[in-house]
């Protein structure tokens, strides 16, 4: 009886921590551990040409092999990553560091500065996005890797900004908003330490799904000559620059695409499992034959045998 | 608190309140229209009414939480209608308000010590004052440190309502707005808000204005009661007085609307108004309450009727009273 | 006595976020035909869980019911679907809460009430408009023929209200299910939409299952009552038992702690602590530990609803360890 109410007590708290996330969980640490610690792990310099070695396949001294000037594959694609997941994150911060207080002035106070912006933003969104960052990137100046982090930064400013403006405007209209505003609090106190906390978590979900897209940007960018320059390693370059050897040695551009697709899906799935632990409204209920079947599993683990 | 009793001036009064929205159609809602009223220290206000009659709408004028559209709201004295909420803001804090739902009252992010005790905090008050503050009215609303620390969801409807209650009161306000404090809640946690407002009451001679669309609680815990009826106040007076003899037809029917628990008073024969509430976007000739009134003459369509004092401390706008 | 409706013993269990909730635990309780019923207790009560569960209105992977609903001597709970679909709107119909999301905004009001007509008689479509015409002049919606034109957005709550209510009706139900059906409404509409009920109960001979947690409501229109609390029947019986001879403390309670009229600055009475939560099993009177008689055995020993003092011919039933034979203990 005792270990039947035990059972029947154990509420369905939800954890982040599903097969999926573990998994996506594990690859970004592998590829995050890589990056960071490319100079301890990595056997060569990524821009050492080894010239006698250019396009040797897999040998004891390249594991992977090395490019056509002779650049050790492996030390590249630990160094790649780095440049990589830097760029990404500098992508999002900029967006966020711009969207989120514009998000959210123009939702708790409306008005002309919202349809301002909001146009602005309507404006920005109505371009192809690439098509627009190559714009930018023209205007800033081609060749540097910092103008195509400023330009996808910007691109990925509107949709954040909407976003944070919606939420703005659903916490705004409710009641302990305006119960802070009846004590009399500032607006911006209202807003920064009261609303953003309320949508946080939502900003949070969409940043790891943008992360992910920042990425693919980036290296679309680099893959297309307008962002990271040779001979930088970056993984959307490098698949540039393999390209061309692609019957020769298919390795050096099918590995560093490999790459990217691991971070961008090992991200995108990460944002789901914490969109679904985030928001428990979204989390899906066991079905009672889940369920009978959970505390079955949980009895029989107490040593009760199975009494009804 | 600051006034005497015998003073003059009010805690808190209403000189021609019009509230207008701009409605589709280039036509005007009339949310508020005209309303006077005054509240005394230490005095509970009653303002009864249905759904779209301007009640909490008025409330949030006083507070200044809408834009008023005419009209003055004096605060012990002070005209707090025409500068900026900045430049009253030390006057706006001495007025508190307490909101239907409880469970939106509080931001369901942060622990409710927090939220008790950032206002104080803001106000100026040190830490050790918070909480002594905190202590006496923790035992007042017979909740517990365990319940400080928890988040809003964790906790029920009735145990919030008194902590908004309580955060209310920290701040030492010398007037509450109470818009529809108890409708959300099951009756028999109603029971213990009314309770604990009727003792705060006679404890810290607190000042209220307490919206409601339910008759017998505000009957029950108000000193003066005002009807509301699109927009303008129909009826008012000292609780006592009006509720002995109701006067205007549309009080009549409220009260007659009721279901009556005591299978012994239900005999008698219940008024049941027609029609639906008209909405406010039509001006009004007449009398509000022309349409759907049993007692409709035809003066009532042509003059609006005015506030006349029927009895001693008793008000009512009807023609035929 | 032929009951139209009886629940027996059932009980809901409820799949949650949160985890199982236990919402209805052991619900007894019999509607006759051509009478009102009134279940009425606090939020979370499991009074609406019950009345949803009369019609299978649940998603069946979430929620799981035991127990028997005999509505005309068929068990509800066992009826394969094609069969509830038949008895719904037809033998047992239901009116919501909330009448502004009750009809779908895109059709007209009239063909909505109309495809009733359609549905359960095979009526054709001038028959049925005619039907619904003074289906409506029946609930009050005047004048029938520019209202059956109209949306549901070109009507008060009042007003859908009724029409939702003559939808219900349409189907010739014997049994009406209207779970807190003026909540939403102001109480002069209030009293129009009781009032519209009493009259429809009367001259359609109709049985009605009103959900409410207002007592008065309870004590205007219905001519028995049952009083639930944390997902069973405290005591159930005739109106006049309930509220003249109330024989469980948690009614007389929820009554005593309502204000009333022409009583001022009276302390009402309260009851102490929060309903239990329904996760888990509760041993003993759900009550005790709110109860100011509990004692020892109101915490060990659920109560069963016994029969107590009753002035006419329906049982006067109440659970309650201190109630036990009339009214010596009240």
């Amino acid at each position: 009886m005792e270990k039947k109410k035990a059972f029947s007590a154990k509420r369905n708290t939800g954890t982040l921590f599903t097969i999926p996330v573990v998994i996506s969980l594990v690859i970004l640490c592998i590829i995050i551990f890589c990056a960071v610690f490319a100079p301890l792990i990595a056997p060569y310099d990524p821009v050492y040409q080894d010239i006698s070695a250019a396009h040797s396949g897999s040998t004891e001294a390249h594991i992977l092999g090395t490019d056509s000037v002779g650049r050790d594959l492996l030390s590249r694609l630990f160094y790649g990553g780095r440049t990589t997941i830097v760029g990404g994150l500098a992508i999002i911060s900029l967006s966020i560091l711009l969207g989120l207080p514009i998000g959210l002035f123009c939702g708790y106070y409306g008005g002309i500065i919202d349809s301002i912006f909001m146009r602005i933003c309507d404006i920005l969104l109505s371009f192809p996005s690439m098509l627009l960052a190559f714009v930018l990137v023209a205007g800033f100046g081609r060749g540097s890797m910092n103008n195509a982090i400023i330009a996808l930064g910007v691109i990925y400013v509107p949709g954040l900004a909407r976003l944070v403006r919606s939420l703005t405007l659903v916490e705004k209209n409710k009641i302990y908003v305006e119960a802070l505003r009846s004590m009399c609090y500032s607006d911006l106190r209202i807003m920064f330490v009261h609303i953003i906390p309320n949508c946080i978590s939502s900003v949070i979900i969409q940043l790891t799904l943008d992360m992910g897209y920042a990425v693919l940007d980036l290296a679309g960018m680099s893959f297309l000559g307008f962002g990271v320059q040779a001979p930088t390693a970056d993984w959307g370059n490098m698949l540039n620059e393999g390209r061309g050897y692609l019957m020769q040695q298919p390795m050096l551009a099918i590995l560093p695409g490999l790459c990217i697709i691991a971070l961008v899906v090992s991200l995108n799935i990460f944002s789901d499992g914490l969109y679904r632990y985030l928001e428990p409204q979204q989390r899906k209920l066991p079905t009672f034959k889940k369920y009978d079947r959970m505390r079955e599993k949980a009895l029989r683990k107490a040593g009760v045998k199975n009494d009804e | 608190m600051h006034n005497d009793i015998n003073a003059t001036v009010p805690c808190i009064e209403v000189r021609g309140l019009k509230k207008y929205y701009p409605f589709k159609g280039g036509r005007t809602l009339r949310a508020v229209d005209s309303v006077d009223l005054a509240i005394n220290t230490g005095e509970i206000f009653g303002i009864v009414g249905e759904s779209g009659c301007g009640k909490s709408t008025l409330g949030k004028c006083m507070m200044r939480l809408t834009e008023l559209t005419e009209g003055q709201v004096l605060f012990q004295g002070k005209d707090i209608s025409s500068q900026s909420r900045k430049a009253i803001r030390s006057d706006l804090q001495r007025m508190q308000m307490i909101f239907q739902n409880p469970y939106s009252s509080f931001n369901p992010k942060l622990k409710i010590s927090y939220s008790l005790a950032e206002p104080c905090r803001l106000k100026g008050m040190s830490k050790p004052q918070i909480k002594e503050r905190m202590d006496k009215f923790l035992n007042y609303i017979s909740l517990s440190e365990n319940e400080l620390n928890r988040f809003p969801h964790e906790l029920s409807g009735g145990q919030l309502q008194r902590l908004a209650i309580a955060r209310a009161l920290l701040l030492d306000p010398d007037f509450i707005v109470a818009d529809e404090p108890v409708s959300a809640l099951d009756v028999s946690v109603q029971a213990q808000i009314l309770n604990l407002i009727a003792d705060l009451k006679k404890n810290f001679r607190m000042t209220m204005m307490f919206i409601s669309h339910d008759m017998t609680v505000v009957e029950h815990i108000c000193d003066k009661v005002a009807v509301m009826y699109l927009g303008a106040v129909v009826e008012w007076g000292e609780s006592d007085v009006v509720f002995r003899n109701i006067q205007h037809p549309y009080t009549q029917a409220l009260i007659s609307a009721i279901p009556v628990i005591d299978l012994d008073q239900q005999k008698k024969e219940r008024i049941i108004l027609q029609g639906d509430i008209p909405t406010a976007l039509e001006k009004h000739k007449g009398c509000r309450f022309a349409s759907r009134c049993s007692h409709c003459l035809d003066i009532c369509r042509e003059q609006p009727p005015q506030l006349r004092e029927t009895e001693p401390g008793h008000y009512v706008a009807c023609h035929c009273c | 006595m032929s009951e139209l409706l009886k629940i027996q013993d059932l009980s809901v269990e409820i799949m949650s976020t949160r985890g199982l909730v236990h919402a209805v635990r052991g619900v007894n309780l019999t509607v006759e035909p051509g009478s009102i019923h009134g279940i009425v207790g606090e939020s979370g009560c499991g009074k609406s869980v019950t009345a949803r569960s009369i019609l299978r209105l649940y998603d069946k992977r979430y929620v799981r019911t035991r127990g028997h609903i005999l509505f005309d001597g068929q068990d509800l709970l066992e009826c394969s679907d094609k069969q509830m679909q038949k008895i719904r709107g037809k033998q047992i119909s239901m009116i919501f809460q909330d009448p502004m999301t009750a009809l779908n905004p895109l059709y007209k009001v009239g063909d909505q009430i109309a495809e009733v007509y359609i549905r359960h008689f095979g009526d054709s479509k001038q028959e049925a408009r005619k039907k619904t015409l003074n289906m409506l002049e029946l609930v009050g919606i005047h004048p029938a023929e520019v209202r059956y034109e109209q949306y549901p957005f070109e009507f008060s709550g009042g007003m859908l209200q009724r029409a939702v209510i003559a939808m219900a009706v349409a189907g010739g139900p014997k049994l009406i299910i209207a779970d807190e059906p003026t909540t939403a409404l102001d109480v002069t509409i209030q009293a129009q939409i009781l009032e519209l009920l009493q009259k429809l109960q009367r001259e359609l001979n109709m049985a009605i299952l009103v959900i409410t947690h207002n007592f008065g409501i309870v004590s205007e229109i219905c001519d028995t009552v049952s009083v639930m609390y944390a997902g069973t029947v405290l005591e159930t019986g005739s109106k006049k038992d309930v509220f003249r001879n109330t024989a469980n403390p948690y009614s007389r309670a929820l009554m005593e702690s309502i204000p009333r009229r022409g009583v001022k600055n009276q302390k009402l009475l309260t009851i102490p602590g929060i309903p239990p939560e329904l996760f888990d099993e509760i041993e003993g009177c759900p009550f005790a530990p709110r109860c100011g008689r509990a004692t020892e055995r109101c915490r060990d020993v659920k109560p069963v609803l016994t029969p107590q003092l009753s002035t006419g011919i329906l049982p006067h039933l109440a659970a309650c360890h201190h109630a036990e034979g009339g009214t010596d203990n009240a």
